[in-house]
């Protein structure tokens, strides 16, 4: 489906415009949903029926929201914290510890379930996994 | 424990049993085979069981090959049993796009292995 009047501002503002919402059925009243990078317009009606289409993830909205919180001081932390691990709780490092099973332990007793940051300080910001194990697609039975 | 290298895949690969629960609640899931790959920087365990464990996600990542592919993904706390051996709390990799498990280097850095390739199994010593 092709849309029709969308544009991004030199301002960096994205703009969805009436002609291509209306295409995609969204007319009408909207609810925005986001969630893990994404932004996802939805029809109000869908949003609010028993069966949620897209169900949010509140605790991986704040983890999100920590993420962010980090990311905006990481070179700040990088000069106290660099080779750690730090806990970061609605914008602030609660705890760092160079193990990470010590650091989640104390973190698990002092805030239970409630969603809270737990990342190596490193020169990345965001830490890369990498897996270096390409597999030979014509040998998998 | 020695454990026969799996034929799934050609060549045979080794592989362990592990079992798994979120951190220190001892509700454990599986045996689920699990490849050993020391390719992998960690261990990746499929989204769909993450979930059913309900283990806590503790940062986004990226995961990445050696050709720099890059996909978003949340770092998870997970107990992790290999044999007698209980590995609390380990950070996982979740992954939304595959049904395997990798045993990456931050779980194999912790265990004494021998792979005997020519007999195709695995000694964890």
């Amino acid at each position: 489906m092709m849309l029709k009047e969308l544009d991004v501002t030199p301002g960096g503002e994205l703009i969805i415009g009436h002609a291509a919402l209306k295409e995609a059925g969204l007319a009408g009243r909207v609810q925005l949903i986001i969630q893990a990078g994404e932004i996802r317009i939805v029809p109000e009606a869908e949003f609010e029926s028993d069966a949620d289409p897209f169900p949010v993830d509140k605790h991986l909205m704040q983890i999100d929201r920590e993420q962010q919180a980090y990311e905006a001081q990481h070179s700040q932390l990088l000069e106290e914290y660099a080779g750690q691990y730090i806990a970061m709780y609605q914008g602030e490092v609660v705890d760092h510890d160079e193990d990470s099973g010590g650091l989640w332990q104390r973190v698990r007793k002092r805030y239970g379930k409630e969603p809270v940051l737990i990342t190596p300080v490193l020169q990345e910001a965001r830490q890369t996994i990498v897996v270096r194990s390409p597999r030979l697609l014509e040998n998998i039975r | 424990m020695i454990r026969p290298y799996s034929s799934s895949i050609s060549p045979p690969v080794p592989v362990f049993d592990v079992v798994l629960s979120a951190p220190a609640l001892d509700d454990w899931h599986g045996p689920f085979i699990a490849i050993i790959d020391s390719g992998a920087d960690f261990t990746i365990i499929p989204l769909i069981v993450i979930q059913a464990l309900e283990s806590p996600a503790i940062r986004p990542a990226v995961l990445s090959s050696q050709w720099r592919d890059r996909h978003a993904v949340y770092v998870y706390k997970v107990d992790i049993r290999v044999g007698e051996m209980v590995f609390p709390a380990v950070d996982v990799a979740g992954d939304p796009g595959s049904d395997e498990i990798l045993l990456g280097r931050n779980v194999l850095n912790r265990l004494d292995l021998r792979l005997e390739g020519p007999a195709l199994r695995t000694h964890l010593l």
